[in-house]
């Protein structure tokens, strides 16, 4: 009798956390609060250096260990951001499968099966914005980053983790459209198209490619990003040749991030259609 | 209620997780037992004596001692073997640095700037015995001298140099970052060298030399009942380009009491604006810090509106004070407790006592105004 009552407690015990950790009073508490956690933020970088820089190239693990724990007084908010991030996640989590959950149950007794399908939209989208989520934890925290590959014309370098490397063939400027009352914004590039010979571990050709600013190559499981060129005007830059430097990075998290944004897109149609379906229920009915 | 009851329930495990994450996280800012970074410089302790250091562009080396295994990982060139006993280094700014270390007369052996250009005597005395070598001009750096100079590290700012160091086997690390240097970094970039000389107690004692002195500085500025307006940065025929407000020049001139005009610029050292912002905040500064000086044409307050006539519509030009930098200021940062007292002595000579000028001089109003320059 005593076990029974035990079991019990705890199985009440477990019902309220659940209940309490997909509550609505939860969510608006943690968006309160990561409110408030983004402008300590906001005032932390605002008045020092910016210990975040190296995040991209290091991921969340080692950057926790050396830049974030070597200037808390700047990274410290971000920490709790993290915080409460992954309470959020569990947030929409349990009140999407709390709500599921009903649903599932009323249409066991009631809801013909599109409607049900209609109906399960916004919850679709809720699970997918943590798929997103996910896809963002896991990219800084396995990404393998390869930052600084500086190739001036005809130089090359390892693409890593594969054996496989690039050589530079070449880049032209884009530069911006001159006005007539600031000629100067012509000589100014905006933009280079790079051509990169990708080769294998013996030096052969395997194909040529090309990339830009926001136009990464993909090669291999990896993609290349152009991070910065010289010369950026006309007629010469600061000295020195001219080259280009690019970033390479394999990045597991880009699957999830894609699956994420599917089932939005799929649950946010769903939506659509459940809105205009339930608008034409009225009319008929009216 | 229910939530309340769920906040106190979830506070533990949250603080506990957030220990766990910050487990030793009781080192002062920029510093762990194993960990230190100068803005986006950085040092990190490996074993067996190896260190780790990122550079300006966050490129890794490792700096293994002489003689001992390196570590695996690393590219050949991403190996230097410390004490580094030859280097070559571009920028004044990084002899200058060499200096403060004390190593400069041991380990330099190549610039990239003639000797005319050179006020370090150490480096003139250098070039004169041949120990140092020109090596050329940055972009077009002779390769056979700096092969003949067999340097063991290259300290530069021009990263299209790097497939070529890498095709001659020689480290380079570049000494430039992309947002520019606050204050603490630009005090403490000569920490981030020590370790490549095993000078790091000369590096610690110049970081306390500078820091004694902000600190004074910043407590005498408290003092000031006006803050003047300044703007450090130079406007050419066609361009101009200023200090950011990110820059430790910005954070300086703060804590000496003035205001800097490009506090909402950010970005790197010597960033380009359009001309005019430039005129805006320049019709309301008192004091104006120039790029050039005086070996590069700009004689006076005169020449400078005759090279730009927009020039002479911001208010230092005419009812205010023009500083240009001498010849010996980009090579004296081994002297920065110094150029910070000067600096806080022309923003506020009410409250910084008068001193001999070393690295500035006040631009005259005309050639021959006869209103000497305080050089």
């Amino acid at each position: 009798m005593a076990v029974y009552s035990m079991t019990t407690s705890t199985t009440t015990s477990i019902t309220k956390i659940w209940k309490a950790l997909g509550s609505i009073d939860f969510a608006v508490a943690l968006l309160l609060a990561m409110v408030a956690d983004l402008t300590w933020g906001f005032f932390a970088l605002r008045f020092s250096s910016n210990p975040f820089r190296p995040l991209n190239d290091l991921g969340l693990l080692e950057w926790a260990q050396t830049y974030g724990r070597a200037n808390l007084g700047e990274t410290l908010w971000f920490f709790l951001l993290l915080a409460l991030l992954f309470l959020l996640a569990m947030n929409t989590f349990v009140c999407t499968t709390i709500r599921v959950d009903a649903l599932a149950r009323r249409r066991a007794t009631s809801m013909p099966a599109v409607r049900f399908a209609l109906k399960l939209a916004p919850h679709v989208m809720h699970y997918a914005v943590i798929l997103m989520l996910l896809g963002a934890l896991s990219s800084y925290l396995f990404t393998e980053t390869t930052p600084n590959n500086i190739l001036t014309v005809g130089a090359g370098a390892r693409i890593r983790p594969t054996d496989y490397s690039m050589r530079l063939e070449g880049f032209d400027l884009a530069f911006r459209e001159a006005r007539p009352w600031n000629p100067r914004r012509g000589s100014r590039a905006v933009d280079a198209n790079v051509r990169l010979a990708l080769l294998d571990a013996n030096g052969g050709l395997v194909r040529e490619g090309t990339l830009s600013l926001n136009h990464p190559l993909w090669f291999e499981g990896c993609s290349i990003h152009l991070k910065d060129f010289d010369p950026q005007t006309k007629g010469g830059g600061m000295g020195g040749k001219p080259h280009v430097n690019l970033i390479v990075r394999k990045d597991p998290g880009i699957r999830l991030y894609l699956a994420g944004t599917f089932f939005f897109v799929a649950g946010l149609s769903m939506y659509v259609c459940e809105w205009i379906w339930t608008r034409w229920k009225k009319e008929e009915k009216s | 209620m229910k939530t309340k009851v769920f906040a106190r329930r979830a506070a533990a495990p949250i603080l506990a997780a957030a220990c766990l994450l910050l487990h030793g996280c009781d080192a002062p800012s920029g510093k762990t037992e194993n960990f230190v970074n100068f803005g986006e410089f950085s040092v990190k302790g490996l074993p067996n004596g190896v260190k780790e250091v990122t550079d300006g562009i966050g490129r890794k080396l490792a700096l293994v001692p002489r003689g001992q295994q390196a570590p695996e990982g690393y590219e050949k060139t991403e190996i230097v073997e410390i004490p580094v006993q030859r280097v070559a280094a571009y920028s004044g700014f990084d002899v200058s640095m060499l200096k403060a270390l004390g190593v400069v007369r041991d380990v330099l052996v190549g610039v990239a700037k003639p000797k005319e250009e050179w006020t370090i005597p150490e480096v003139l005395a250098g070039m004169e015995s041949g120990k140092i070598v020109y090596l050329g001009e940055p972009e077009s750096i002779n390769l056979e001298e700096l092969t003949n100079a067999r340097p063991q590290l290259v300290m530069t700012w021009d990263q299209a140099i790097i497939p070529t160091l890498n095709d001659l086997g020689i480290p380079c690390i570049i000494t430039t970052t992309p947002v520019a240097a606050d204050l603490n970094a630009r005090m403490r970039f000569v920490q981030f060298l020590a370790p490549f000389f095993g000078r790091e107690k000369e590096a610690d004692a110049f970081v306390e030399r500078v820091t004694r002195t902000v600190a004074n500085i910043r407590a005498k500025a408290a003092e000031a009942k006006e803050r003047p307006r300044v703007m450090w940065g130079d406007i050419y025929e066609k361009r101009v380009m200023v200090e950011p407000g990110n820059c430790w020049v910005g954070e300086f001139i703060r804590l000496a009491g003035a205001n800097y005009l490009f506090d909402d610029v950010y970005g790197s050292a010597c960033i380009e604006i359009s001309t005019e912002r430039f005129l805006t905040s320049g019709k309301d500064a008192d004091v104006f810090f120039t790029y050039r000086g005086a070996n590069v044409g700009l004689t006076s307050k005169e020449a400078m509106v005759r090279m730009n006539p927009a020039a002479g519509r911001i208010k230092p030009l005419h009812d205010g004070d023009v500083e240009t930098p001498l010849p010996n200021y980009a090579q004296s940062a081994d002297k920065l407790d110094e150029i910070l007292e000067e600096v806080a002595s022309i923003v506020h000579p009410d409250l910084f006592p008068k001193k001999e000028r070393k690295f500035f001089a006040e631009l005259p109003a005309t050639d021959g105004s006869g209103k000497a320059s305080k050089q």
